[in-house]
Formats: C-alpha cells, structure tokens, sequence
C-alpha cells in the first residue's frame, strides 16, 4: 500500500479533489498508521491555535530603552575611544618624522662632540634671534594700528571675537554631546 | 492606527527613539512571542527580543515604508533567533555557569491558570524537535497567520522551499506527538484526556 501519497495528503495544505478526499477517507479506515499520524497532527494543529501567545513581563519597553541608552553611550565612549588613538597615533607619526628629519641634518653637521655642542649653540641663538625679530615686528605693528584705528573699532573687533568664540565652543559641545542632549531630551 | 503607525515609522526612520519606543509598545508581544517560541525559554526570548528591537532601531535607515513593518520586524526577530540556536549548539555551557541576570520574573501570575503553562511546556517540547529554519516556518504559520509569501520573504527562502518545510515540520511534529502520547507519564494522563493536557 503506498503510505506515502496519502501521508503527503496528509500534511499539505493544498486542496484535494474529491476523489482523493475518498481515496484518503477510506485508506484512513483501513490504515492504523496513517489514522494514527492524522488524529496526532491534528491535535497538534488545535493545540498550536488554542495556545496564547507567550507574553514578556511588565516594563518591556522602559527595558528596551534602557538597553538602548547603554548601547548608545558604549558606541559614543568607543568612537571617543578610537578618535583618541588616532590623535596619538598622527602625533606619534609626526613626531617620529619630525626627530628622523632632524636627525638626518644633526648627523650632516656634526662629526665631534664639540661640533655638536657649537650646532646647539647656533641653532638656538638663531632661534632667540628669530623670536626677537617677529617680537619688534608685532610691538610696531600694534602701536601704529593703536595710533591710527578708533577705540570703538576695537570694542566692537573684541566683542564679535568673543561671540564668535563663544559659538565655537557651544558648537562643539552640541556635537560632541549630541547624544547627552539626545538623552537628556528623551527622559 | 494605519496613519498612526505610518506617522511613527516616518519618525522612526528619521531616528526619533521616542517613535520606536511606541512601535516597540505595539510589538513587543509578538515578537516576544516568536522568540519565546523560537528559542523556548523566557530569558532568552526577553534577551532576544530586545536585540530584535535594538538591530530593527539601528536598521531602520534600510526600511522600506511600503513594505509590511510586522514581516520586516519578524523576519529580523527570526533570523536572530535562529542565529542563537546555532550558536548555542556550538557552545554548551552548563546552567550552573550562566551569569545570573536581574530580568523580571516573566511566569505567569497565580491567577492565570495553570494550563497556560503546561500549553506553553507541550510546545515547547513540540517545537523542540524541529530544526530552527523549520521551527521558525511552523510559528509564523500558526501563530501569525502568515502566507508563504510571507514566510518565504522573512526567512529568504523560495515558496516551494517554505511548503517543503513546512510539510516536513508537521510530519515531525505528528510523529513527536504519538512519541510523547506512548510516554508513560503522558500515556497515564490520556486515559482521561488529550496528550495537549
């Protein structure tokens, strides 16, 4: 006897014709095995039915959000995390860049100790020359500007200065705590 | 509630928590429900569901409006799901060593009766026999209703694939029931009523 037709009948949900609802129905009196099977999937399919729906406890949402906020500052905290390596990292860099520069000069003049020591000499008196020169500079180039713009030009060049200052400082904050302010207008 | 629940899925998208936070009120039953299904215990199910949420909020860039939020939402829940299983059979870890978790207690309150339970422990066990895929073909079917369009496009499987599953699945499941019915233990319940209590 071929089962298996009728066991595929069984458990499809495609309509059958009613030639095989008879062919089915009356296998179904003389088979134990697929009556068996055919009174078990029909149990099954009225306990799947009749089942409630499983339901979480109180407060699901709040939990979520909860989860969400930790979620949230442990991204901020690990992209804080990963914008501090990379600043050390370039600055690592270009320190190492900077010395190997330096000492690539370094070893073109210097053969001796006392050729060292004259190098370091030079090098920082032609520093200390450097900055008093641009200090002579900048002393009269304030006095003349001094002399010839209005006290008024000054208080209000002063006053956008430190508005400007200020709206830098306000914006980098806002993007830096975007997600604190975000919290904060969620509570 | 249409309108209501497109106006909440247009905030969603543009990244408005408070938004989801309503969709997460409207859906945490039945997604709640297909994990508990799926994975059969309620700490795992309340873990998963709230992963389910959270890859749906971080996902929603991805949604399309046009589309069923439900079958969108399921077939992340599933996939999930079925993820867990996976892994879970990859590590066994004792239940002694699992770290102890302050989750409120999800068992039904006194007054419920106590068949809801024991609905909940014959399908679980039911389920239990089939493979995840299948499991997950089985819970939309019967719990959600879905087609097998539906189900084909939340799992990523052809039709025929979702009706040759789904075929295979109520084979197991017939043949787990006569198992549990010839149990001792149930076969001494049955002489007075059916193997489902």
């Amino acid at each position: 006897m071929n089962h298996q037709l009728f066991e595929d009948w069984l458990f499809s949900e495609d309509p059958l014709s009613p030639d095989q609802v008879q062919a089915l129905e009356d296998h179904l009196k003389t088979c134990d095995s697929c009556r068996q099977l055919s009174v078990a999937w029909s149990e099954v399919e009225t306990l799947f039915v009749s089942a409630p729906p499983a339901m979480p406890a109180a407060g699901f949402t709040a939990r979520w959000k909860a989860h969400w906020r930790f979620q949230l500052a442990d991204k901020n905290h690990k992209r804080q995390q990963k914008q501090t390596w990379a600043i050390f990292g370039v600055t690592t860099l270009g320190t190492i860049l900077l010395f190997m520069l330096m000492f690539g000069q370094f070893r073109s003049a210097i053969d001796t100790p006392t050729d060292l020591f004259l190098f370091w000499v030079t090098w920082m008196t032609s520093l200390l020359s450097y900055a008093n020169a641009v200090q002579d500079v900048s002393l009269t180039l304030l006095r003349t500007l001094l002399s010839v713009l209005p006290l008024s030009y000054w208080v209000v060049s002063l006053s956008a200065l430190c508005a400007l200052s200020l709206l830098w400082i306000f914006s980098l904050r806002h993007f830096y705590f975007r997600g604190g302010l975000f919290n904060e207008a969620d509570d | 509630m249409q309108d209501v629940e497109t106006e909440w899925l247009t905030q969603a998208i543009s990244g408005d928590p408070d938004a989801f936070g309503r969709l997460v009120e409207t859906y945490q039953v039945p997604v709640y429900n297909l994990c508990y299904r799926m994975l059969g215990d309620h700490y795992e199910a309340e873990d998963a569901a709230q992963e389910v949420f959270l890859k749906a909020y971080n996902s929603m860039g991805r949604y399309d409006i046009g589309r069923s939020f439900s079958t969108w939402l399921l077939s992340i829940a599933a996939h999930h799901c079925i993820d867990q299983i996976r892994k879970r059979r990859m590590t066994v870890v004792p239940i002694e060593d699992l770290p102890y978790q302050q989750v409120a207690d999800p068992s039904p309150g006194p007054e419920i009766s106590l068949s809801v339970g024991e609905y909940q422990t014959q399908i679980r066990k039911l389920l239990g026999a089939l493979s995840p895929e299948d499991r997950g073909a089985i819970v939309m079917r019967y719990w959600y209703e879905f087609s097998y369009e539906e189900i084909a496009e939340a799992l990523d499987l052809t039709v025929s694939a979702v009706k040759s599953r789904l075929h295979r699945a109520r084979r197991t499941l017939a043949h787990s029931w006569i198992e549990a019915s010839s149990n001792p233990y149930t076969a001494e319940r049955k002489r007075n009523e059916s193997p489902a209590f």
